[in-house]
């Protein structure tokens, strides 16, 4: 927030949240699910790496997070879990993955409670490369479509 | 969602494909629902209403994020007379007058929508939360989008009925940067009853990147349509925080925009803002907020609660954060949260409101105050384009008792495939147990087999912790055709009004919603 604007208050950091006068919350917090702390990191662009593999696995539709399709690489350091964002997005784009394929991704690792997951921004398969995110790490599933609308004259399917 | 969870957000797509093969496309499943009770029907969509929705279309054979604004009149029998919309396609921005269509609302308050326009006919399920307001959802096979519709008030549609300030939140798809980004603008502005606008504030998040707090560009202005549409339909035009804008008036307290500046497609409501020099004193009882929108790994939920003190600190701070299917509460387990607010000078209500978990790390919000119960409220965590509403919430306790009724509601969430809208009538009863049941219409969108369904009854447990002011679980079960869970975090805002955020543990989803009482 601007600063000249938004003023922050002196702050009163030494309020737990089960002091006596909040007892009241003893029996929401008892029923609460309590989990590790462990909360999907951000993708931090200063950390790309570039990783190279063969395809193990593919799915479009993983049942672990984050959602979307996910590949297992066999890369030299062992292997790990590659989130593309949706399925559709691939498809759409004329770019298949299947075990055994040769593929170079670019991104960023994040970590979440079911283990690291290295979010891909970029990757490549013989001569094809695919932008998946945008240089902030955001999927581009669902706003690519409309760029491509803007310079491509794109067709309407049903009444709008 | 925008690419929002209104964007807006989830279920199991195993369990959906088993739905699809079933009954996808049938109005009516195998052994239909009872007959629907309560004291709806069609007289009770009677006058004229202003509509907002935002979704997911095919578009070239691929799905792309789009918007409808618009009005429609009923005539309490059965037929719109007469509307025109505002939509934003992936072709572009048309404004189209509806022709021909009709309506039909059953005794619970569930009813159909068919709107035809040049285009041709597009068709919706709605739920009445009452005569002047209800819920929405797109049904058509290519189109999904759920949203809101209120009763307009004609004595409203001229410039001088909109004045004074107003609070806003729009969403969606920005092309400033190239490619194309999510983006939320939350702020401010002063209408003068002319056209003008002066005091103009906002903040921006685009992909993940606050603005922090900017001042409006030159050339901010709004003027209710001089063809006609002004008067007819309550349409007008506004350059608001640099963008371009088609807005149908609700009444002078409620407007509902649609961006035009194709290809970026926004949405958004603002609303009349209190008039009062807001401080941290404004802010003092407990609040509820949902919001929702996209983060670097997909679609993000977010629900909770705190207590603000009237003096900058936050207490009894409770979170349901579903990231792409990973679940974050807090307090984290160990953890502790604390958390401090402040109040901009200057009066005009905007803000920030920041707290930490020792475990789990810091989370950071702006709000601008609609009123000291009510404010637009925005995340500003790195890589995270996430907004909503902030509402104050009842002291409390809150019992079954005092929830049991009747409720509208509207859920909207993606999953692998895509993006999905349910829209609904719930029951809930103050009995132990199953005491909550429903029935609903849903819309999933996929490029490859999209699918609608009707006339989905669900229910299960509705629990409540004592007391009842925090997280609550909502675990309602499909009946037909195989079981299917959908499982909420609930966060009561009072007896009327909850919010909820999916909180799926056996599959990836995330899913968002509301739901309020009908009389």
């Amino acid at each position: 927030m601007q600063t000249v604007i938004r003023v922050r208050i002196a702050a009163f950091f030494s309020v737990l949240l089960l002091l006596p006068g909040n007892a009241v919350w003893a029996q929401q917090l008892a029923n609460r699910p309590r989990q590790p702390a462990m909360r999907t990191l951000a993708y931090d662009a200063t950390q790309e790496t570039v990783v190279e593999g063969t395809v193990l696995s593919y799915t479009a539709e993983s049942a672990i997070p984050p959602i979307g399709a996910h590949l297992i690489l066999q890369t030299a350091s062992g292997a790990i879990d590659i989130h593309l964002g949706a399925a559709r997005f691939l498809q759409a784009n004329n770019f298949s993955l299947a075990k055994g394929d040769s593929v170079r991704v670019v991104g960023a690792s994040s970590d979440t409670r079911q283990g690291a997951v290295f979010l891909v921004r970029v990757i490549q398969k013989g001569g094809q490369s695919l932008v998946l995110r945008t240089a902030n790490g955001a999927p581009l599933s669902v706003a690519r479509t409309r760029a491509l609308g803007a310079q491509k004259a794109p067709q309407q399917e049903g009444a709008r | 969602m925008s690419t929002s969870i209104k964007r807006w957000v989830l279920l199991a797509a195993i369990l959906l494909a088993s739905l699809t093969t079933a009954c996808g496309g049938s109005r009516t499943p195998v052994g239909g629902p009872p007959p629907p009770t309560g004291n709806f029907s069609n007289a009770n969509l009677k006058g004229q209403y202003a509509f907002l929705m935002s979704g997911t279309e095919l578009c070239s054979g691929s799905s792309s994020f789009f918007t409808r604004a618009g009005s429609f009149t009923s005539d309490g029998s059965g037929h719109i007379t007469g509307g025109l919309e505002d939509v934003n396609v992936c072709t572009g921005v048309f404004t189209l007058q509806f022709t021909n269509s009709t309506y039909s609302i059953t005794a619970d308050g569930r009813g159909t929508l068919s709107l035809t326009n040049s285009t041709g006919t597009t068709n919706y399920s709605i739920t009445l939360a009452s005569t002047t307001a209800g819920v929405i959802a797109e049904t058509d096979v290519n189109l999904t989008a759920s949203g809101s519709f209120q009763r307009q008030n004609v004595a409203a549609f001229s410039n001088p009925a909109i004045a004074n300030g107003y609070v806003f939140d729009f969403a969606g798809v920005d092309y400033s940067p190239n490619p194309p980004v999510p983006t939320s603008i939350i702020g401010r502005f002063s209408a003068d009853g002319g056209g003008g606008i002066t005091n103009g504030l906002f903040d921006a998040n685009i992909d993940g990147v606050p603005s922090n707090q900017q001042a409006f560009p030159q050339g901010a202005f709004y003027q209710v349509d001089t063809n006609g549409d002004g008067t007819n339909f309550g349409r007008g035009t506004a350059n608001i925080a640099g963008h371009n804008f088609a807005f149908y008036i609700v009444d002078a307290t409620r407007l509902k925009l649609l961006g035009t500046d194709f290809p970026a497609a926004f949405s958004g409501e603002a609303f009349a803002q209190q008039n009062i020099s807001f401080t941290a004193a404004s802010l003092n009882s407990g609040f509820a907020f949902l919001i929702g929108g996209s983060s670097s790994t997909g679609p993000i939920a977010t629900a909770g609660r705190f207590t603000a003190d009237g003096a900058g600190n936050l207490t009894s701070i409770f979170l349901d954060e579903n990231n792409s299917g990973n679940l974050t509460l807090l307090p984290s387990q160990g953890g502790t949260v604390t958390g401090t607010y402040t109040v901009d000078t200057g009066g005009f209500g905007g803000g920030t409101a920041t707290w930490t978990d020792t475990k789990a790390g810091t989370f950071s919000f702006i709000f601008y105050l609609i009123s000291p119960t009510n404010a637009v409220f925005q995340e500003t965590d790195s890589n995270i384009t996430s907004d909503g509403t902030l509402l104050a919430q009842t002291a409390g306790p809150v019992s079954p008792a005092s929830l049991a009724g009747d409720f509208a509601f509207v859920w909207s969430g993606v999953n692998s495939d895509g993006e999905e809208d349910f829209v609904g009538q719930l029951k809930l009863t103050s009995a132990s147990g199953n005491d909550a049941t429903g029935i609903m219409d849903f819309n999933q969108f996929s490029v490859v087999s999209p699918n609608q369904f009707f006339n989905i009854q669900f229910s299960g447990p509705f629990t409540i912790n004592p007391p009842g002011t925090g997280p609550n679980t909502l675990t309602v079960t499909t009946t037909f055709p195989s079981p299917t869970a959908f499982n909420f975090t609930a966060y009561v805002v009072d007896s009327n009004t909850a919010f909820l955020v999916g909180a799926e543990t056996n599959r990836v989803s995330v899913i968002a919603g509301s739901f309020v009482r009908q009389p």
